[in-house]
């Protein structure tokens, strides 16, 4: 099936398809796994939310998706926290939304969708979550393959050597800092 | 030291991962891509919440 021209994004819906994405590359086979048998439970359940791309008319065969879903950093470090004048750093635990799940279709790579997909979380992070609730960090566990894309949409990469050199570095975005 | 982090919690950092991690949180600058990338998002937000969907059109087709 060609991909379509225009796609609409939108939550997950019971009846949209969610079996025909193809990804490409076996790395990518939790992310179908995900969309396929999960993703719709835990949208309804409230553990996560995702949101999908979907053709305008027609068929709701699903193209694309992120899934998103409360976490949190915890800090074990041997800094003392008198010694950290960053406010952030004086709790061992800060909150973060977590990018858990992302992909488009391979037929719509390159088009700019996954781009609007993390724009519509780290939006959603800092637009209603950061000011009602408290949210300091928009996260993702990226995989290798994904980290240029996450750079550049704005991600920072943890910088040592077992996180860059790791299948799913931690990436993360300080929300607390943008002034938008 | 270590990164743990699972799909559905948190990411637990010690040892030099923790202390790294303040590092960039105290002394990092907000990238200008992040501020685009939710400058960006805020138009699909806003039009997720009044409308319950948005169209996207691609920008390279």
């Amino acid at each position: 099936m060609p991909p379509p021209q225009q796609l609409r994004l939108r939550e997950i819906r019971a009846g949209d398809i969610v079996d025909k994405i193809s990804l490409g590359h076996r790395d990518f086979q939790p992310l179908k796994t995900f969309l396929r048998v999960e993703a719709k439970r835990l949208h309804e359940i409230n553990i996560s939310k995702t949101y999908v791309l979907v053709p305008v008319s027609g068929s709701s065969r699903v193209w694309g998706y992120i899934s998103l879903t409360n976490s949190q950093i915890t800090l074990d470090g041997e800094q003392a926290p008198e010694d950290c004048r960053e406010a952030a750093c004086r709790y061992d635990s800060l909150p973060a939304i977590k990018i858990a799940r992302m992909a488009v279709d391979k037929a719509l790579r390159e088009q700019g969708y996954g781009r609007d997909l993390v724009g519509l979380a780290a939006s959603i992070a800092r637009t209603d979550v950061m000011p009602n609730v408290g949210c300091r960090f928009l996260i993702t566990d990226a995989k290798q393959k994904s980290v240029k894309f996450y750079e550049k949409t704005g991600f920072t990469m943890l910088g040592t050597k077992i996180n860059k050199e790791s299948k799913h570095p931690l990436m993360f975005i300080d929300l607390h800092k943008l002034v938008i | 030291m270590a990164v743990k982090s699972t799909v559905f919690g948190g990411a637990h950092l010690s040892g030099s991962e923790a202390e790294k991690f303040q590092n960039q949180v105290k002394y990092g600058r907000p990238k200008q891509a992040a501020k685009e990338t939710v400058k960006r998002g805020k138009r699909l937000r806003d039009a997720l919440k009044a409308h319950g969907s948005v169209v996207l059109r691609p920008r390279n087709p």
